[in-house]
Parts: structure tokens; sequence; C-alpha cells
């Protein structure tokens, strides 16, 4: 039996609860107490053990409707690496990959962004039990918590930051942005600290770090929680500081890595005069989201995908000259999306390449980071220089290793980097090299030998090292017969971005690991309207009749593409074709039979990715895919995943 | 079974007389004082064998037992702990820390790591067993050699760890490192192969495994069969903790490769410049004769088998199987390592005036060949501007040399290891197991220039330590080396040799150089003084002829006394005209107008400048049985010099003035022996062979 006070309360207390986190209590509430001059208030407030309170009642406001939903998932043992989604009625609110948790802790997924209070109306895809929290403020755990306060992390209006170094009259300005942390760690939201910088470095700097606070994991910082652009808010902050000191435009340092790295791209775009250093940056985020971990989080923000990517903003400061020191590695194809390991003559861009997976880039390069930081900290540009004193090269089926010998006595003391340095153009490029065991000794691992196809082996120079001080080495390279005996003239690769009017065979060339292959292709917009491209991969561009093609297809996009070297990362370029097409599906038509088993290899991507793909044999064709398939050609072709 | 009378039996092994005032009899004697009736001494003069420590078991009437050797160390209050121990409980055995060298003064705080189970002596002594486990374990396990019951009791008991009683114990000697230890020879089994999940036991085999395998090539004949030898190294997995063993015993580390995959017979021994030096390792039935043939086909075309270069180092008997172990030069590009950048070869780099070039001699004496090789190689060759000489800075040569301009360097410190890394050249007298950061002897090139000839048969040893060349003094030492080192030896003669002249124009001195014997290490003064070598040597310096002899004819006897008998040097009765010697060896031989020894090879110094010299062997049948090496040399037919086993023909020789006559057959013997060495190019030959590797 309802007891109608009881009743009244619970409306009154609803009532009062809605009225209080209203947009316009909140957004007032959040201005006046994130600002320097509640300082006083917000300690009193958490010496009154209110600072939780606070934090969720100031955190920030979503439109109305729309709610931060804690997703506790109980029996993620049983379904460790299998993806799952959060289904609100039909439509996927989130999803993920299933990753254990920090040890003694549940699997949790703080602040999914979901248009229902009502718990009742979420299921998850797999068969566990879970729970689901559901409120108006954001989510967080106390160790996120301890973690804002060791490193300073304050909110300023929607946007939140550490500040470190000179505070009150800085003549530098060093940003840095953060990377994604693992997806089931209990601190979401990091800051690119540096914690080796110390206040001596940063005597004549501010050093402002930004939390990516945004959705589940960050956004790029791209859009808020209720996904509207971030973009005007923290170009003010950045404004905001160069205003208030002062700063010269090229007295700024924008710095990130992965994530933190895209995100600085962005946000040097209206500082041309400003450095840049990035490690491992995503330059498509459609492509590089397009993963069981993102695919049903971050990559569905259509934010996220509506604004420049960084690899069109890259490309622009390519051509402004902008001073650029990037760190990549071959083996990183999604963030690079076939641009840093092929561009050259680039005026101001250093291309560090360092071996490993993209995780392990800017951890092996720390020393160099540091450096280039602290040299632009100090205005040093001081180097010393050293000998090579032995140099051996090797030929491993056509790739060169390089082994070198330096003077043990003009070598760096402390943790330090070693490159082999040459030029491209007006382009710097620096091959990471391993440390053997004996000091003396640099030498190129397997993952870090040269290939003549992309590297200019006659262009090499020097043998170059970095300590984290600042420190700077260099010893000419003696030239070694061995290392460019039998190389074949190098050949320059096209780095024009994949288009989707490129209106006549165009050239397009994929890097992965130590795979190249170019490729001739040429798209156009199909006469129909359906959400997809048909891909034909053909053993002959020219003798393929696109135009003709483009009107026999319902098909929003049309495609050719003609491999040029081999019948590698064929799946790559198709992928790429499809994700910047923004179609709902690919179609695959592969009228070269030597092709068909990468074409197969586009299948099972696509299954991963639940793609749907639509197989097809082309009626002008004499060899179709399903040969190799082993299908049926005559059934219908839609394969659903 | 006796009834049980005492806890311990403490069985002293000593051969008679028993040296009653050594520290050790003392300390162990000196428990009496608390635990009287708690132990018994019993002394066996035989040494200790697995028989006899059956019949011990059965015969003694205490509960535990424990061995010891009269020459071995035990801390002061090791035999009351042990009694302490084990008067309040039963156990299967009780043991201190054990070493085998002296005893630190921190024992207590002995790091228990890889390194110390691997060093540990293994054998009986020092650990009180449990009687009747020891004899329950004896009357299972009969086949097994005293150097292995340790093992086999601990093996047959589970007993996978022990914690050591904060004593000491020493075997006070590493020759069982240097030469392997010798199973009885009906032994078949070292250890029974009881599977055991102790790493510390897998260590402890490991280390009998080594020292058994290098023994074996002293004796090249066992009952142990390959099967077992290969049973024990699967069963305990004993390649896993090779590292440990490898800069000590090379060799048997490629052996024990080989027993565990006999299907790859090569293993790589010695990087050198053009070839690489091999051990081959073949127990396919062959027919011996033919081996015999090409190694002595090999000798005498200078080291050379035909077209190769290969030795048989060893034709061992195992059981019914022959093993044939070979050094054979191969090929570098053998080796797919030179093929990677991730390897750094050091033979790579040439030898050029850039290179860091090290050399020396002992660590606390300077004045041997490598002093004066780079004396002369930097006098001769200024261009090399980073050769060095690595001494101690508290050697009294420190500052002799530096004051010569010798460019010094601290030894065996950190910039000492930092040159070595850097060096492309190592030249020294002494062969040291130098390993920094992955950089030894094995990989690098090494000059080994000895400190002397050798006149034993060292010939294992050579076999087993790592160098590029070998400096040989004339071609009997040189044919000798070249049974082993065909490609390394270099018949250039010393380099001290070269500028040793006889200063001995109007000398009045004659020079004694006694040489040591190693059974006397720990023996007590009065038990030195008993023994046969003070009483032979004294009897020589207090022989009242031979001081009448020094008298009349105003002479002086030098007496330079060897380094490990330096310590007794008061007990010797020195006098106006027999005197201690404080010069150098090489001051004292050029200075000297006659120099006797007993087995030194430093008198070959002074026969090679012309200096009579003498041998006076008082114990010749004894000697080289209590050595670690054989002689190789028949003195009395290829000496150099007359041989005396009596005293009193030796004095008469020197009396009577007879080392002053010329005797033909001497000077016929002089010039085979040091037949090839070209004494104005001694260091020119070397530095030539050296800069060209």
């Amino acid at each position: 039996m309802t007891n109608p006070a009881a009743k009244l309360r619970r409306t009154l207390a609803n009532q009062a609860k809605r009225a209080a986190y209203s947009p316009t209590v909140r957004n007032l509430a959040r201005t006046a107490i994130t600002s320097e001059k509640a300082e006083p208030l917000r300690r009193k407030l958490a010496a009154k053990g209110l600072d939780g309170h606070v934090r969720r009642f100031t955190s920030e406001c979503l439109p109305k409707g729309m709610y931060f939903a804690k997703l506790s998932i109980d029996d993620w043992q049983k379904f460790k690496g299998e993806s799952f989604q959060l289904l609100q009625g039909s439509t996927v609110v989130y999803g993920n990959e299933i990753e254990p948790p920090a040890k003694g802790f549940p699997l949790e997924y703080r602040n999914i962004i979901v248009t229902s209070s009502d718990v009742a109306k979420f299921r998850l895809s797999i068969d566990s039990s879970f729970s689901l929290q559901i409120g108006h403020g954001a989510f967080t755990t106390p160790q996120q918590v301890a973690y804002d306060k060791q490193y300073g992390v304050e909110q300023h209006g929607d946007v939140f930051y550490s500040l470190r170094g000179n505070t009150t009259s800085p003549s530098k300005l060093l940003i840095t942005f953060p990377g994604f942390g693992p997806s089931t760690s209990r601190i979401s939201y990091a800051v690119s600290y540096l914690k080796a910088l110390t206040d001596a470095d940063l005597s004549d700097t501010l050093m402002v770090c930004f939390q990516d606070r945004y959705l589940a994991a960050g956004s790029y910082m791209l859009v808020d929680n209720g996904g509207r652009s971030l973009v005007q808010r923290v170009n003010d902050v950045i404004q905001g500081f160069i205003d208030r000191y002062g700063i010269a435009e090229d007295q700024m340092l924008f710095f990130g890595a992965s994530k933190g790295g895209s995100i600085a791209i962005q946000y040097a775009e209206n500082h041309p005069q400003a450095r840049l250093l990035v490690a491992v940056p995503q330059m498509n985020l459609r492509y590089y989201l397009d993963k069981p971990f993102f695919k049903d989080n971050i990559f569905a923000q259509e934010g996220m995908h509506s604004v420049p990517q960084p690899e069109r903003l890259i490309r622009n400061y390519f051509a402004e000259g902008r001073t650029i020191d990037y760190f990549y590695t071959n083996t990183d194809e999604q963030s690079n999306h076939s641009l840093i390991e092929l561009v050259e003559d680039v005026p101001g861009l250093s291309k560090y390449r360092v071996d490993g997976q993209h995780g392990e880039v800017a951890r092996k390069a720390l020393p160099t980071m540091l450096a280039i930081m602290r040299r632009f900290l100090s205005d040093h540009t001081g180097s010393s220089t050293t000998t090579v004193d032995e140099v051996h090269c090797f030929n491993h089926d056509g790739a060169r290793a390089l082994q070198v010998r330096v003077d043990p006595d003009q070598t760096p003391v402390s943790a330090a980097n070693w490159y082999l340095e040459g030029t491209l153009g007006r382009t710097r490029f620096l091959q990471f090299l391993s440390d053997h065991h004996l000091p003396f000794v640099k030498y190129t691992d397997e993952q870090q030998r040269l290939h003549p196809e992309i590297d200019d082996l006659r262009g090499l120079r020097s043998i170059v090292a970095y300590d984290q001080s600042g420190g700077e080495w260099i010893a000419t390279l003696p030239q070694t017969y061995e290392l460019t005996e039998d190389v074949l003239p190098r050949r320059t690769h096209p780095t024009a971005t994949l288009r989707l009017d490129a209106e006549g065979p165009a050239e397009y060339v994929i890097v992965r690991d130590t795979k190249v292959n170019r490729f001739s292709y040429d798209c156009r917009r199909g006469t129909g309207n359906e959400p997809r491209i048909d891909v034909h991969i053909v053993p002959d561009i020219d003798a393929f009749d696109l135009a003709e093609v483009r009107h026999r297809t319902d098909a929003r996009f049309v495609a050719a593409v003609e491999a040029l070297e081999s019948g590698e990362l064929v799946d790559l370029m198709v992928n790429r074709l499809f994700l910047v097409s923004a179609c709902d599906s690919a179609a695959l038509f592969v009228h070269d039979l030597s092709l068909s088993e990468p074409a197969t290899q586009v299948l099972a991507e696509y299954s991963a990715t639940r793609t749907t793909v639509a197989l097809d044999n082309a009626a002008a064709t004499p060899v179709s895919v399903f040969a190799q398939l082993d299908l049926d050609p005559a059934e219908p072709s839609v394969q659903k995943v | 079974m006796a009834v049980q009378e005492h806890l311990l039996t403490v069985v002293i092994e000593a051969p008679a007389p028993l040296d009653r005032e050594s520290t050790t009899y003392r300390r162990l004697m000196s428990a009496r004082l608390r635990w009287e009736s708690e132990f018994t001494v019993r002394v066996v003069e035989e040494p200790l064998t697995t028989a006899l420590i059956t019949e011990l078991c059965a015969t003694v009437g205490s509960k535990y037992i424990v061995f010891v050797r009269q020459t071995h160390q035990i801390t002061a209050t090791y035999l009351p702990t042990l009694l302490k121990f084990l008067s309040s409980r039963t156990v299967y055995l009780a043991e201190p820390f054990k070493y085998t060298g002296a005893i630190p003064k921190q024992f207590a705080s002995t790091s228990i790591d890889r390194n110390y189970h691997y060093t540990r002596d293994t054998d009986v002594y020092g650990v009180a067993f449990n009687v009747g486990r020891l004899g329950d374990v004896l009357d299972a396990i009969r086949d097994v050699d005293r150097t292995g019951v340790y093992l086999a009791y601990r093996l047959y008991w589970s007993i996978n760890s022990v914690t050591p009683l904060e004593e000491g114990y020493s075997v006070s000697s590493d020759t069982s490192s240097a030469i392997g230890i010798s199973p009885q020879p009906d032994v078949s089994r070292l250890v029974p192969l009881i599977p055991t999940p102790s790493s510390s036991m897998r260590l402890h085999l490991l280390r009998h495994l080594v020292l058994f395998l290098r023994g074996l090539r002293e004796t090249e004949r066992t009952d142990v069969t390959l099967d077992h030898l290969r049973g024990l190294v699967s069963t305990f997995d004993l390649t896993k903790n090779l590292d440990l063993a490898e800069h000590m015993h090379a060799f048997e580390c490629a052996w024990i490769r080989w027993l565990d995959r006999p299907d790859t017979k090569e293993h790589l021994f010695k990087q050198l410049s053009d070839q690489d030096a091999y051990l081959v390792f073949d127990d396919a039935p062959h027919d011996q004769s033919d081996s015999r043939d090409r190694r002595d086909e090999g000798i005498a075309r200078d080291g050379h088998l035909g077209e190769s270069s290969d030795v048989v180092l060893h034709r061992i008997e195992l059981g019914e199987e022959t093993l044939t172990v070979v050094k054979s030069y191969l090929p570098r590009d053998l080796r797919p390592e030179l093929d990677s950048p991730d390897h750094y070869d050091f033979y790579r780099r040439p030898i050029t005036a850039d290179s860091v070039i090290l050399f020396f001699d002992r660590p606390m004496q300077a004045d041997d060949n490598a002093e004066h090789l780079y004396a002369h190689f930097t006098a001769e060759h200024p261009e090399f501007t980073q050769a060095y000489f690595a001494l101690n800075p508290k050697s009294p040569d420190w500052e002799r040399l530096s004051a010569r301009g010798f460019k010094l360097v601290p030894i065996f410190t950190p910039e000492f290891y930092e040159l070595f890394l850097r060096s492309d050249l190592v030249v020294s007298s002494q062969i040291f197991n130098l390993r920094h950061q992955g950089k030894t002897l094995a990989n690098s090139r090494f000059v080994y220039l000895q400190h002397g000839v050798q006149l034993n048969d060292m010939s294992n040893w050579v076999a087993s330590k790592f160098f590029d060349v070998f400096v040989a003094t004339g071609k009997v030492e040189a044919d000798y080396l070249k049974t082993v080192a065909p490609v390394e030896t270099l018949n250039s003669g010393l380099p001290r040799l070269q500028t040793l002249s006889r200063d001995s124009e109007g000398s009045r001195d004659l020079l004694f150089m006694p040489t040591w014997r190693f059974n006397l290490h720990q023996a007590s003064p009065e038990h030195f003084r008993g023994s046969q070598y003070f009483q032979a040597i004294n009897a020589v310096l207090t022989d009242r002829a031979l001081l009448n002899y020094l008298e009349r004819t105003d002479r002086t006897l030098h007496v330079k006394l060897h380094p490990n008998i330096e310590k007794r040097a008061a007990q010797f009765s020195f006098s106006r005209r027999v005197v201690r010697s404080e010069l150098s060896y090489r001051e004292a031989i050029s200075a000297a107008e006659f120099v006797f020894t007993d087995y030194s090879s430093a008198v070959l110094d002074a026969a090679f400048v012309g200096t009579p010299i003498a041998y006076y062997q008082w114990d010749a049948s004894d000697f080289f049985h209590e050595q670690p090496y054989e002689s190789r040399l028949d003195y009395r037919s290829e000496g150099l010099g007359p041989v005396f086993t009596d005293h009193a023909e030796l004095v008469v020789h020197i009396t009577a003035e007879r080392y002053a006559e010329s005797d033909p057959e001497f000077a016929r013997r002089s010039e085979r022996f040091f037949e090839g060495v070209d004494t104005e190019r001694i260091n020119d030959t070397i530095i030539e062979r050296m800069l060209s590797l």
C-alpha cells in the first residue's frame, strides 16, 4: 500500500533534485564554484567531506534527457577478450572488448551517455549479470580523485587541466595532451604531466597539462559529454594564456602522444609559429577507431568525424613549413594512415622512426622527446661532436642493417637515444637504433632495418644521440659501399590523400610494417544512393570502364583498384576506401584472380568489425572471388556478420 | 650396530704424523672444554674412501659423524656450534658455510645465491651426517665415490635445502677446480639419478660433473659410462646453469652441451682471427691408430695435419666406449651470428695505431714479460698512443714504472674493465678469466706471454685456456705446445730474455731458488719445521763445508724464497754468508755466478744467458705425486745442468767449483732447448704477430 505522505515527499525530492540538476542551476554553480576566487570555498567543502557532491554537481551538464551511466559487468572472466554491447532498447549505447579490470576491482565502464534513467530499459549483448547506475552527475573513482589531486588537475568551466612551472610571468608555453589509458583503468582520465621535467626546467615556462575528461575514456577533446564541439572552448583557454602572459607564438610547444598527439595537432591549428612534438598520433579517427575497443563508443560520436581530421591539418602544417618533431613506427599503419612513413621534402619536419608497437614508441623515445622539450625550454641549440669508429653493413634480402661503434669518450652518460640520421629532401629522417650491451655499439635490429623501397640509403649522413638532459651528439657516418651496393635509384612515393572524387586513375601507397604496395585507383560518385561503395579489384585499371560500371549499380560510390607491385595490402586499400566513403557497407568485386586471397582477408577484416560485406560476380568479369571463397555465386550475395 | 656412546665422532683424515699444533686440530680439541663427553676423535691415516666411510659408519658409537681433513680450515667455534645444534634435535645432516678458499671474516653474511651453491665444495668434509642414515645410503649405493657421497646422501633422502649453521669450513685449496676430481677406479656412477626439484642441488651436481670431467681429462679412463653422464645431464637439467661454470671451465661446458645434444659434435671454443677453434666430440668407434697417426703426422709438420691443423686433445675411455676430443680449426663463416648486426665481433675491428692495447703481469708485481714487451713496444711503436699497462697501485713497481713513463691503469678496477671492453688486444704473462659485459678472452684477442718455460706437462690446462698466441721458448717447448695449440704457438722466446744479460762478471754471488710444496699450505710452524722440505733446504743453508767455502772465497749464497714461504722465512737459518735475497728474480739471476734450484723453471733464464745451473732434487721420487702436474722434462737426460739428489753431492759440486767448469753436454742440450729463439728479435717477433691478429 502506498503511503501518500511518502509519495509526496518522494515527488518533492525528485522535483527538487531535478531543479537542482537543471542545466541552468548547474551551469551557474559550476561557473561560480570552479572560478579561482572560489578556492577557499572549495577547500572548506572538501574539509567537510562534501567534495564528492560538489564534483558531481559541477560536472558537465548534459542536455535535457541525457544521463551519465556506470556499467559494472559481473561475469567478465567468462567473457574475457569478447566484445559486448550495452543496448538501450535496440540502440547500442556502448560497446567494448572485455579486458580484466585492475586486481581487486569490478569491471566498470563509467560515464556512458544514455537517454533514459530507467535501468530496466537496458540489456547486455552477453549473458552476464550486470548493474547500471544512472544519474545527472559524472561518475568517478577514488583513484581518479586522488590522481587529480596529486597532479593538481582542476576544472575550469568545461575544460580540465593542471598547471606547472612558472605560473606568474612565463615567457614560454608548453601544452600537453593525454593519450588513452587502459580501458579498464580506475583512472580513466590522465594528464601528460612529464614528471621528469623539473621546476628548474620550467623556470620560464608555464606548462598546461590538459585532461581529456569526456565520455568513458576521452573524446580527443573534440566533443563534450553531450556530443557538442569543444574546440572553441579549448582554443579560448589556450588563447587566454597567450594573452594573459604575452607569450610569443614561437615560444609555444604542443606535445602529445597517440590520442594526445592527435589533440595536439588539433589545437596547434591557430599557432603556426608554435613547435609541434607528437608521437604516433592518429591521422584519421574514423580509420583508427574502427575496431572493437572503440567501435561502439567514441567511434559512434559524429562530432569525432565532422571536424577536419588530423591528417588534413598536418598536411596544412607541412605546407606551412612548421617545426614538427614526429615520432612514429611503421607497424602502426592504423595511426599513420600511410602519411608519415612516406612523406618527404617537407621543410621543418623531423621524422623519427622508432620500432615497436604503437604503445612502445613514446616510452622508447622519451629521452629524445625530453631533449627536444628541454632544448626548447632552455633555448639550447648546441651540439657535441663525436665519431663513428667502425661501421658494418649487412644485407638481409635487400634490406640493409647497420652496426656502428662510436667513440666511447664522446657519448651521453645518462639515458639516451641513438639514431641513424639522413635527409629526405628538406625533411630530416632519423631511424632509431638499438643499444648493444657494449655501450659503444649501436645497431639496427630486425625492425629497424632500412628498406631501399622507402628509405633513402644514399641520404644517410650521420649518427645522432639525444639524452634526456637536452644534449645532442652528432657523428659523421663514414661512407660505406656496402650500404648502397646494388641499391636501385629510390622512387619517391606519392602521399596525396585518398579521394572519393579521384576522377581518373591516381596513385596511392600503403605501408604496413616492412611491406609497401602502390595502387592505382579511381573513385567516383555512383548514380545510386545506397550507402555502399562498390570496389572493383582489377588487373589493369586503364582497361576497366568505371564510368560505365557506375551506371549499373545503386551504390553511392564506385571505385576501381589495381595493385601495382604485389597482392599485398589490398585489404587495407579496400578498407580505407570504405571508411573514407562513410558508407554502411562495401561490395567487393575481384576481377584479378591473383588477388582473390587478399580479398578473403578483407572479408575476415570486415567480419571482425561487424561490417556488412556484399560479394557479387561482376557481370563482365571472367573470374569472381566466389571461385576462391567456395561460395555459390548464384546465391544471394550479402553476408551479414 | 654399536651402542651409542657419543653424540658425534670427529674423523680426522691426516697422514702420519698428525700435526697436533695445527690451528684446525687445536680448534677441534678446544671443544672438549664444554663438550668432552659428547664427542670423540678418530684419526685415519689413509685417505677417506667410500669403503672406509662405510666401515666407520658400522663401527663408530655415535649418532653423528663428521669428517675433517687436517689441512682444512674451520672457524674457532665450528665444533661447539655443531654439537650444540645436534644435541637438541635429530636431523639428517648439519653443515656450516663451506668454501674452497679462505673463510671470509663476515662468513655469516655470505649470500646463499646461485654462485654460492655452485662453488660450494660438495665433498663429505665438514658436514655432520646421521650415522644410521649414512649407513643406509651406503648400504643401498655402494658404487659412488667419496666425492659423491654427500650428494648421493641428499638425493637419497630428498634433502632439497639445507640452512647452513653460522660457522665456516674451508677445504682450503682450489686444486680440485684446477685439476678436477678423480673418483676411485671402480666407480661407475657419480650419483644415483634420483630426480630433485632443488635448484641448489642441481648447481651442486653441475659442479660435481664439471670437476669430474676436468679430472677425466687428466686420467682419460673411467668406468662411468657416457649413458650415465647423459642421464645426469638430462635428469638434473644441467645445461640450464652453465653460465656459472663457463668462465672457469669452458672446455667442460662444451662437453656437457655435447652430452646434452650428442648430434651437435662441434662446439665453438675460441674465436681466432682467420678461423675459429672448435672442440669436436666424437664417441663413434674409430680405428685408434688412425688418429694417433694423424696426430703424430701433425706434430711432424709443425702442428698441421695435412691440410688442416686439427689436433686430438683426448682419447678417453669410458667403460667400453671411447670418446675422442679434437681441437678443430674451422672457417669463421660457420657462425651465422656474424651476419647479424646485434652481434659485435671484436675481430672485425683491425688493430691500428688508435687501438687500446692492454698489457699486464701479476697484479702486485710487474718486471715480467708483459713489462718488457710493453717497454719495447712503446719505444719502437710510439704511434700506438693507447697502450696501457695494468698494475695494482699498491705494487712496489707502480712508482718505478710510472717514472719510466708507463701509461698505468689500476688493475681490476672499473677503469681497467672499461679499457678492456674497448681494447683491441690484451697481452699478458698471466691468464686471468677476464669477463666484462659479454666480452671475454674467448671472443677477443689475447696474447699469452707466459711467465716461464713450462717444464711440467700442463697440456690439459693449456687446452682449456683462451689465447690467440701462446709464446714458447725454444723448439722443445713449442713442439709440446703445438700438440694442443698448433695455430696459436709462437716460438719467439720470452720477452724478458731479450734484455736479460749476464751481469755476473766478477760476481761472487751464488743463487738458490727452491720452489714450493702444495701439501705444506696449512702446516703448523712445528710441522713445517719437521718437513723434509724445510730440513733439506735448511741443511744447505747451514752446511759447514759450504759456509766455509763461502767464507774462504768471499762468496755469498743468496736464497730467493718462493712467495708462498716468504711468511715462514724466519724459520730458515740465514747468516752472514747465506742471505735472503730481496732482489727481483731478474736482478738475482742476472747477478749470479751460479744458480741452483729443486724444480723451478726460473733457472732457465740463467741457462739462457749462459750462467751455469744445477738441480738439487732431494725428494725426486715423491715430488710429482704430490703436485697437480707431471714433469714433462727428464731432468737427468734433458736438464740444462746436473741433477743431485744427495745433499753432499750438491755441496761438493759447489765447493769444488765444478759449476764453473764448462760442460759441452749441457751446452749442446741448451742449444737444442732454445732452438728457434732469436734473442735480438724476441719482442719484434711477438709484436709482428700480435699486430697481425
